[in-house]
């Protein structure tokens, strides 16, 4: 902690929220590493990490891997055109979330 | 003092139009928003010669860049080019460079520091431990000129022809010619749309300049200043010296991890890196929507506080209005503990009190992804 | 006694045609299906797809393999193979070929095969990876690509060369091309050139799960997207004009040119532009020596998927720019669906019938034109026209891109071409003894062996088996530009194997990519690729499987790798073959390069990779030595032997033309000065015992390299410890030697035996040994024979200026290569 002094303790509802999502990161990494065989572990990639372009510097065929690692893992179906939930893990993330809360 | 680039030049401009690693050059064009229409909807075209440039040869050559390199050189192919930094001792970032790869040399890109700095940083490094090496400065006598946009690529393909298109991230394509005007092109731009590199002869670059404006008329090509591309670049999160990247302590605090190499020798910094590797990072750059309903005149500084509850949990390091989502914009640096999306923290500063949510990078989704250049074309947007 | 050829390529005139497909046959019956519109579109038939989303496929209906064949071979052939017989059958009556003609060894077979035998679909594997039954094994081996050229070859009897073409959909169009360099280069007079592919259960599950097959009949170049799939044969009989004027056979036409090259882009997805595609239609064209206004017709490769059909349609633009008329253009696969291997030999058929019978063949199921596809399609009807000439392309995975011309025979001499020596300027080498050249040659000096127990898999055999395994292989440290992350092990192998030989030739990367080549040859190619795959389908289903393992198991994919990584944008080949399939893919690549002025040089590489799948497989079938009872290491040439051990690896060898490489001052190994090659064709595929096969491949080396046998300072074979195998070499040699006593050297001991790279093991050992003036002595764990030749003891010095390297295949394919010292130019 280099900014509050940690005086003030994380309050609840925050520190929930951060630990599932933590979570949700956590295992969409461990899933990319698996299925698409990166050299990387769960440490080394950023939550912001591009999957495309820069960052893991994927491709189509990573694309496609990825949409059955979703579907295998954590039960949500991506469709091929939506394109904006894989840009980086975080979204990747963001849409899972979204899909289990319905 | 300040070097005047040829471009501005062109345009009668002096200093008082923008500068940036000590060359004078346009900040804005038209207007910041009409400058970035052209980078997200059209084709931009951008004065980068504030770019350092030097040509490394020699058998030492690989050996001396990834003596000041940040990523591992040696994984470069040949007639591709490869995003990176150099740091300095104590890990934050001396400048960014691209590092391109010519079979029979190597070039450096740099920006974020004069480049007068970079070329002593590279003598210096070449004198001490790689003697093997040349190192040549060519930032006076090579431009680079930038076409940007979701339809750049159909600008190209009118003169360089359709193969244009299959132009991967990052590929240089050398012995190229508009007219008698010889020139590299190397396909990679920080704006999140296609983007192109044209590197060639310094003498030429007003009347390339001038040649590509013409042909670029039907397409609405215009000149685009560096804060429209800022902005895009923010919005797109590629990290900038200039803003959040020069106020960072340490470089594995900008989302650069896949970057690091472990088995490079050593480097400038990497004392620094391996160090927060083993013991972590304390504070990391994330992206913040503000809430709607703000004021279009913000008086929200870099440096201001973010906070949780009463709990100070970082800090400002760049803000922006993004004119896609019509909404302002930031990048913090927070504490790693707070450092997630989809989380509610507020601004806090002089007379300032503001919600804003912690996002995903990019901010915007890019209209070059729904693109297929085989299929579309600037005349036919639906 | 062939002459040798100069500078004029020779007029290369069709003599015979057959086809059996979906819509035909014969080719009587093909013509009318065009002319009349009628597709062979149906449900499938050879497996269930109820539940499943894509239903048809253009099968050939109620085939009866009893009505074509003993009921021995029904059984035994397999359908790929069966149908490659019936269409060569049918071609050779149309040209009259004789038996006695086709055993004389001027006649050449070349097939373009693309998934290979059907046998596989029923492969049964039990839950230990065991093959229980013996009968399953062999057909499981009976479906390797070679296997269905070899079964034509015996069929027909046809003992000059036989080549094996693996492009995947551009097989049988890149056949063409080898046929038409064959000629040129005066190793047949005559050449029957294939293509085959039974309907694969494979091939529908891996496009399944890519999601690309149509969910109607394909409509190539309409609004729905898709392919869909077929099967059949096709063949040609090429002749020279000359040879065929004497015979007095029927001329049908000309087969032009070729055209072939590598668009360096993308595993799967074409170079949006078509650029590949343009620049293999741009070198036919300029092989022909005519130009894109003489062409009144297109065959397409159009598969009816959102990328090929536009990027084709985008290169058809480039070929014509911006005012020239572009021909009709249509696509047969909308009559009989993609017939992979079968692909190009029966579009280019249909494309010479058509233009025979003044027909311009339609492109069914066409609705309206997709955004990007512009041209004129010939949609749905048959049209008169009259024509001289077509142009028929296609392209496969991994970007591999070629096109042929064809056209009615014309009087006018051909384009003169010039040719040039070949020499070998640069080697990349990962074996079990060692990484580079100058491990490999200190191991060889050393005799050290790299046969060691396999950890890799569990063999299934108590005791452990042994192999020659690669060791410390790290191909980020050898090759750190290669992204190496998705390639399986052989892509590994042979990508950083051609990166080596590469750098070795040409440190600063100055080749330019677009005259740089590049051939594969393999023999069992990506083994745990196809253990995943097949382990994915069977375990997942069709609807479930994971795509990421298809696109590798598709062999014209792996040369995309090696294009993509190391550059190369020239002529992309792939030439499958048994037991030595290097040496062979090493003829083919040399005399391709000999008369191909477009291109400066050709990278040959062959590669092995040992995986359970087939180690297994050759286990239960008794061709593994059991090392607890014949010990670890190999034994060559002893007929005790018992058997093979096997081995891994790759080799790579820059094969560049004389002129380039002396005036960029590059520093060759040897000059390539002598190629042959013959096939036993013995019935079965059975090897004909006494070699003489590989005798006369020997001598049509020497022949060709202007030297007598004891101008032969060393030789190099590849006794491998088959008792039957190594006797017929022994015995080929002792004939061709007649007593004399050269060293003779062989690197299987060392190396085990790496199937397709062993011809190029031995073929890098005679050009180490050549540069340093060496034999060296063969590694083996039991008794070499009391031939003199061996190079047993110690390593023989000496000056070498001539090295014999010869092989066969476990069928009976047979070849040789001299190599030779340079002279040193004064300066």
């Amino acid at each position: 902690m280099i900014y509050s002094e940690g005086a003030i303790p994380m309050n609840q509802d925050l520190q929930e929220k951060i630990e599932n999502r933590k979570e949700i990161l956590k295992n969409v990494k461990e899933e990319l590493i698996d299925r698409l065989q990166l050299e990387y572990s769960v440490d080394d990639i950023d939550d912001d990490t591009f999957l495309f372009g820069g960052g893991l510097s994927l491709d189509s065929i990573d694309a496609m891997d990825i949409i059955i690692g979703l579907q295998s893992r954590f039960g949500v179906i991506l469709p091929e055109g939506e394109i904006a939930s894989m840009r980086t893990i975080n979204t990747l993330a963001d849409f899972i979330q979204a899909e289990s809360q319905n | 003092m300040g070097n005047l680039s040829k471009i501005a030049a062109y345009y009668g401009k002096d200093e008082t139009a923008g500068r940036r690693d000590g060359l004078v050059t346009l900040a804005v064009y038209d207007t910041v928003e009409k400058d970035y229409g052209l980078f997200r909807r059209g084709i931009a075209l951008t004065d980068y010669n504030y770019y350092g440039k030097f040509q490394v040869a020699g058998a030492g050559a690989l050996d001396l860049i990834n003596k000041i390199s940040f990523a591992d050189a040696a994984r470069v192919p040949i007639n591709r080019m490869m995003p990176s930094y150099i740091l300095n001792e104590d890990g934050s970032l001396f400048c960014e460079i691209f590092i391109a790869n010519y079979g029979d040399y190597y070039q450096i890109l740099s920006e974020g520091i004069e480049p007068e700095k970079v070329f002593d940083l590279l003598k210096e490094e070449t004198e001490r431990r790689v003697p093997d090496t040349f190192v040549t400065d060519q930032t006076e006598a090579q431009a680079l000129i930038g076409l940007d946009g979701p339809y750049s690529w159909e600008l190209l393909k009118e003169f360089m022809g359709p193969g244009i298109i299959g132009t991967r991230y990052l590929e240089i394509i050398p012995d190229n010619r508009l007219d008698d005007i010889p020139f590299t092109l190397c396909r990679a731009g920080k704006t999140g749309e296609y983007g192109y590199v044209l590197q060639l002869d310094a003498n030429q670059v007003t009347e390339l300049w001038r040649k590509l404006l013409d042909l670029g008329q039907r397409f609405d090509l215009r000149p685009a200043g560096y804060q429209a591309h800022d902005l895009c670049r923010m919005e797109n999160r590629f990290a900038n010296m200039h803003h959040e990247a020069g106020l960072a302590k340490h470089i594995l605090e900008l989302n650069t991890r896949v970057m690091v190499s472990r088995d490079k020798d050593d480097y400038i910094g990497r004392a620094a890196v391996e160090e927060k590797l083993d013991n972590g990072i304390e504070r990391h750059l994330v992206g913040m929507i503000l809430d709607d309903g703000t004021d279009n005149h913000l008086t929200l500084e870099c440096g201001d506080g973010v906070y949780s509850d009463d709990d100070k949990i970082g800090e400002i390091a760049n803000i922006g209005y993004s004119f896609t989502l019509n909404r302002w914009i930031a990048l913090a640096f927070l504490d790693t503990d707070y450092a997630y999306v989809g989380l509610d923290y507020r601004f806090g500063g002089k007379d300032v009190d503001l919600g804003a949510k912690t996002v995903s990078a990019p901010f915007i989704f890019n209209q070059s992804l729904r693109i297929r250049p085989q299929e579309d074309s600037y005349f036919n947007e639906t | 006694m062939p002459a040798v050829p100069t500078s004029n390529h020779r007029t290369i005139a069709i003599t015979g045609l057959g086809a059996f497909c979906p819509i035909g046959r014969n080719i009587d019956e093909l013509l009318r299906s065009i002319r009349l519109g009628h597709s062979g579109f149906d449900i499938i038939r050879s497996f269930d797809t109820e539940r499943l989303k894509i239903r048809h496929a253009a099968e050939i209906a109620d085939y009866e393999p009893l009505d074509y064949f003993p009921a021995d071979q029904a059984e035994n052939l397999d359908r790929t193979a069966q149908f490659a017989i019936i269409a060569a059958r049918q071609a050779v009556e149309s040209a009259d070929l004789s038996a006695e003609s086709r055993a004389s060894g001027r006649v050449a077979l070349v097939m373009g095969i693309c998934a290979g035998g059907q046998g596989g679909n029923q492969a049964v594997l039990g839950g230990d990876g065991a093959w229980g039954d013996e009968k399953q094994a062999q057909r499981f081996l009976a479906t390797a690509h070679y296997f269905q050229t070899d079964a034509v070859a015996s069929a027909l009897g046809i003992r000059g060369p036989g080549i094996t073409v693996s492009t995947a959909c551009a097989s049988s169009t890149s056949a063409l091309g080898v046929g038409f360099a064959l000629i040129q280069a005066g190793k047949a007079d005559v050449v029957l050139v294939g293509g085959a592919d039974a309907f694969s259960l494979y091939t529908y599950a891996g496009f399944y799960a890519l999601g690309a097959m149509a969910e109607k009949p394909t409509s190539p170049f309409s609004i729905h997207t898709g392919v869909t799939f077929g099967e059949g044969a096709g063949c040609v009989v090429l002749e020279r004009l000359d040879h065929a004027e004497k015979r007095r056979a029927h001329v049908y036409g000309e087969l032009l040119g070729c055209g072939m090259s590598s668009d360096a882009h993308h595993i799967t997805a074409p170079h949006p532009s078509g650029e590949g595609v343009h620049r293999a239609m741009v070198s036919a064209l300029q092989q022909a020596g005519i130009t894109a206004s003489e062409l009144g017709y297109i065959n397409a490769h159009g598969t009816g998927t959102p990328d090929n059909d536009v990027a084709e349609t985008l290169a058809i633009h480039s070929l014509y720019g911006k005012d020239a008329p572009i021909p009709p253009v249509s696509s047969s696969k909308s009559f009989f669906g993609h017939t992979l291997g079968a692909a190009g030999i029966l579009e280019f058929i249909v494309s010479l019938s058509a233009m025979l019978n003044d027909l311009l063949p339609p492109t069914l199921n066409f609705e309206a034109p997709r955004p990007g596809c512009d041209l004129d399609y010939v949609p749905n009807q048959a049209r008169e026209a009259h024509f001289d000439n077509f142009i028929s392309t296609s392209a496969a995975f991994g970007g591999v891109n070629a096109a042929v011309i064809g056209g009615r025979l014309r009087t006018r001499p051909r384009p003169e071409c010039v040719w040039d020596d070949v020499l070998i300027t640069g080697m990349g080498l990962l074996s079990p003894v060692g990484f580079g050249p100058g491990d490999f040659a200190a191991a060889l000096r050393t005799s050290r062996s790299g046969v060691e127990l396999i950890d890799r898999f569990d063999c299934g055999v108590v005791g452990g088996c042994h192999a020659g395994l690669l060791k410390g292989f790290q191909p980020r440290k050898l090759a750190p530009t290669v992204d190496t992350r998705r390639m399986d092990r052989l892509t590994q192998y042979a990508v950083v194997a051609t990166s080596l030989a590469l750098r070795d030739a040409d440190p600063r990367g100055r080749l330019e990519p677009s005259r740089l080549g590049l051939t594969v040859a393999l023999t069992r190619g990506p083994v745990s690729t196809q253990e995943r795959f097949l382990e994915s389908l069977y375990q997942d289903g069709i609807e479930r499987m994971s795509a990421k393992y298809f696109p590798s198991m598709v062999l014209s994919t792996l040369s995309g790798e090696i294009a993509q990584a190391c550059r190369i944008k020239g002529a992309n080949l792939t030439i499958v073959d048994g037991r030595t399939a290097g040496l062979r893919g090493l003829l083919v690549a040399r005399d391709y390069l000999r008369q191909n002025e477009e291109l400066d040089a050709l990278v040959v590489v062959a590669a092995d990779e040992i995986g359970a799948l087939f180690f297994r497989l050759f286990e239960r079938l008794g061709m593994v030595a059991d090392t607890g009872v014949h010990g670890v290491w190999p034994r060559p040439y002893d007929q005790d032997a018992g058997g093979v051990v096997l081995g891994e690896g790759a080799v790579a060898l820059v094969l560049e033309r004389k002129a380039h490489a002396q005036a960029r001052g590059a520093q060759a190994y040897a000059q390539i000065s002598g190629c042959g090659m013959t096939a036993d064709a013995e019935p079965e595929c059975a090897l004909e015992p006494q070699g003489h096969g590989l005798e006369q491949a020997a001598r049509l080396a020497l022949e060709e390299a202007n030297l007598g046998v004891d101008a032969v300072d060393a030789v190099y074979g590849h006794g491998c410890g088959d008792p039957q195998y190594d006797r017929r070499e022994l015995q080929a040699l002792a004939r061709l030697l007649e007593g004399r006593a050269v060293p003779m050297g062989c690197v299987v001991g060392h190396l085990g035996l790496a199937e397709a790279s062993c011809g190029l093991f031995s073929v890098a050992a005679a050009l180490l040994g050549m540069r340093n003036g060496e034999v060296y002595p063969i590694v083996t764990g039991g008794t070499l024979p009391d031939t003199p030749a061996f190079a047993g003891g110690g390593i023989r010095e000496g000056h070498y200026r001539h090295a014999l390297v010869l092989g066969s295949t476990e069928h009976g394919g047979n070849a040789s290569v001299v190599l030779s010292q340079i002279e040193q130019e004064s300066p």
